[in-house]
């Protein structure tokens, strides 16, 4: 399976002249700490935000005050598409843009849980390692036996400290 | 199987979402560079 990185982007002729988003909390002491982790959030944190000056609407957008990591703001049509797919582990909640310049609701697109901690049979899933650029190829892999997570990030920790990776063959 | 998830302060898309936010038009995203170590 191959996986994409999805980032916000810097290009101002997209986002505007804005520096670290196009959206601000409107209040600044708002504890926004909980959308930083990755827990499961039960109750809408009802967030207000504004947009900034010479910021421009995108369907991907970030707020200065939240982590991109595991928060987005995102649109309706966006969320709209992501909800097509089976997602694991993700909560939509509706913010409130005091100045907007659209009808368009938006949404904080919030992480919670890693699913390789739970969502994997490590002991039936096939791993191996790997140099950052893969120049390994097929018939010289070199397999790991995984037991569970713990065990995944032990050995991934080992290669790491050796400029190596463990890449997943297979998944179950 | 995963279709969009966080991870090592990054977030990853499947390539099927990844051809679904292109053909969509979704805009505000850099370009969706393929990640060769996602695991």
């Amino acid at each position: 399976m191959k996986y994409y990185i999805y980032e916000w982007t810097t290009n101002t002729k997209v986002v505007g002249y804005v520096s670290w988003g196009q959206l601000e909390l409107d209040e600044s002491k708002v504890m926004t700490s909980f959308l930083e982790s990755m827990k499961y959030i039960d109750k809408n944190p009802n967030l207000k935000m504004s947009f900034y000056k010479r910021a421009k609407i995108t369907d991907v957008m970030r707020c200065f005050n939240i982590g991109l990591v595991n928060n987005a703001i995102i649109s309706e049509r966006h969320k709209r598409l992501l909800e097509n797919f089976n997602l694991q582990s993700c909560q939509f909640f509706e913010i409130d843009i005091l100045n907007s310049k659209t009808n368009e609701n938006y949404y904080v697109l919030h992480f919670y849980n890693n699913p390789f901690s739970y969502a994997i049979d490590f002991e039936k899933s096939t791993f191996f390692e790997s140099d950052l650029v893969e120049t390994l190829s097929e018939e010289n892999r070199i397999f790991h036996a995984v037991i569970d997570y713990n065990d995944y990030l032990r050995q991934e920790k080992i290669l790491k400290a050796n400029m190596l990776s463990l890449l997943i063959d297979k998944i179950v | 199987m995963f279709t969009l998830f966080p991870k090592d302060d990054k977030i990853y898309v499947s390539e099927n979402l990844k051809n679904e936010l292109v053909n969509a038009g979704i805009s505000g995203l850099d370009d969706l560079v393929r990640a060769t170590n996602v695991y």
